[in-house]
């Protein structure tokens, strides 16, 4: 059995509610940054992606894995959460590598102007995030949201991620209401939002 | 963390995990779309639809054992329907709870936001009756769920315009409509006017739940809440000029008139009990100290 299909690290009831309230508190606040502390475990590829899978998805729910890399991750999830895979435009969570190009995300659903929230959340996966414009280290891109949630405007600063993906982002969710809801979660467990209500410039 | 765990024979805050994982994705779409009312499965509980089913499920969904809660009732801790969502959810979580709003991580609330300003760690949760502010122009679900995807809220400004006619002012007390972040038309939940500006530009998460209604919203925090107004007809609050409370003599909270039965006195007391109780408690014990 693979290490990653172990999920003794994670508790259904308590750390599906921790990394609820981390998700919640970033998604009303675009570019805070938070750990997943709720979830032990030393940094593995997936073991962050994975978490958010547990806590948000179940039998209710479909989901797409856009580029290579998720093929464990695909049966991962049919196991221990029950959510089906689906195409990209049909998926309720869309898992993408922030740094690998995604050349379906354009086709992901926005919902509808009647029910705008049966857009997509995408589920960007990078590999680091700091607070504000942490440009020292060489990589990563400088984003800065406005809008709810936001007082004036909040810089991140965001490793793994191509430009192409973010204008991608940028144009699904040119059309507020409709858009989609993105959670960035890096390899080392640190989690921000990007809801659809956010603006976002980038350098 | 699990030796928290309290023995009711309940699943931890007493919803099914699978119940919450649908309710928790609906207020993630809620806080991402503000003022939008996002649809959900509303579960059977142990109290009626009615009561406070939709705050609950929400505070049900969110709850975890370090949380420590604060629940009211129109402002009061004590009243009934307050109580006894207080005890089911500490039998089934076993969390602290208080009438600190300065303590309290989590505020379910019917009817009031605290005197007390909120921070960024707290969250607050509504118990909505009527979550559709159209209703009172529009009785079809399927033309509101339109008008709100066309943002045509003509009817509203119109109801609203005839109401100066008629009354020479906007008639309309609790349950004051505002517009979210420019696009969205949203019922606050009957709160009084005196509470509507404190939803605007706020530090706290504000959550929004309808059970009977099946319906989840949210405000979240530096978004901004206008009521809706003319420039010749501005929105202001309920007036208390030349009021006081009876019991600890705030003149700048929100006051509940009580009238005598016998001698039809009126009298005026403020609607946050626990605010009111500890400014008195404050000033006694500077009365003693001087």
């Amino acid at each position: 059995m693979n290490e990653m299909w172990d999920i003794s690290w994670f508790d259904p009831v308590y750390s599906s509610q921790k990394v609820f309230r981390q998700l919640l508190d970033c998604m009303a606040r675009p570019g805070k940054i938070a750990e997943l502390r709720g979830v032990e475990g030393e940094s593995r590829d997936f073991l962050y992606v994975a978490a958010l899978a547990l806590t948000l998805m179940d039998e209710e729910t479909t989901f797409a894995t856009l580029g290579p890399g998720w093929e464990e991750f695909v049966s991962f999830c049919k196991f221990y959460t029950g959510s089906r895979p689906a195409a990209p435009e049909q998926a309720d969570f869309v898992f993408i590598d922030g740094d690998r190009p995604g050349p379906d995300l354009i086709q992901v659903r926005r919902g509808n102007l009647l029910f705008p929230d049966q857009g997509a959340t995408v589920i960007c996966r990078v590999n680091t995030i700091y607070p504000g414009a942490f440009q020292a280290a060489g990589e990563g891109i400088v984003l800065r949201l406005r809008g709810p949630g936001v007082p004036g405007e909040r810089e991140l600063t965001v490793a793994g991620l191509t430009r192409e993906n973010l204008a991608c982002l940028e144009k699904l969710n040119s059309e507020f209401p409709l858009g989609v809801d993105t959670i960035l979660v890096s390899v080392q467990g640190q989690l921000a939002c990007i809801p659809r209500s956010s603006s976002m410039t980038w350098c | 963390m699990r030796e928290k765990k309290v023995q009711s024979g309940y699943n931890f805050a007493f919803l099914d995990e699978q119940s919450k994982k649908e309710i928790r994705r609906r207020m993630l779409k809620a806080v991402a779309i503000p003022g939008y009312q996002v649809p959900f499965a509303s579960r059977e509980l142990p109290i009626a639809r009615g009561w406070g089913t939709g705050g609950l499920q929400l505070t049900m969904s969110l709850i975890g054992p370090d949380d420590i809660l604060k629940v009211i009732d129109q402002g009061s801790d004590d009243v009934v329907n307050a109580v006894n969502i207080r005890k089911l959810l500490v039998l089934t979580t076993g969390v602290r709870t208080t009438e600190d709003t300065r303590e309290a991580t989590l505020i379910q609330t019917r009817h009031r936001i605290p005197e007390e300003p909120l921070e960024d760690w707290q969250i607050l949760v509504f118990q909505v009756p009527y979550p559709e502010p159209l209703r009172r122009v529009e009785p079809s679900e399927v033309k509101t769920r339109e008008m709100h995807a066309e943002a045509d809220y003509s009817r509203l400004w119109v109801y609203l315009y005839e109401d100066i006619v008629r009354w020479g002012e906007i008639t309309i007390g609790a349950q004051y409509p505002v517009m979210v972040n420019g696009r969205y038309v949203m019922d606050p939940s009957p709160i009084p006017r005196w509470d509507v500006p404190r939803l605007n530009m706020a530090e706290t998460l504000y959550l929004f739940g309808a059970g009977r209604e099946k319906r989840i919203y949210a405000v979240p925090p530096h978004t901004r809440v206008e009521p809706l107004q003319f420039t010749d007809y501005p929105f202001r609050v309920e007036d208390f000029r030349g009021k006081q409370c009876a019991l600890c003599g705030s003149a700048d909270t929100y006051l509940d008139e009580i009238i005598d039965d016998t001698t039809g006195a009126r009298r005026y007391i403020c609607s946050d009990t626990a605010y009111c109780a500890k400014r008195r408690r404050l000033k006694e014990e500077a009365g003693e100290n001087a």
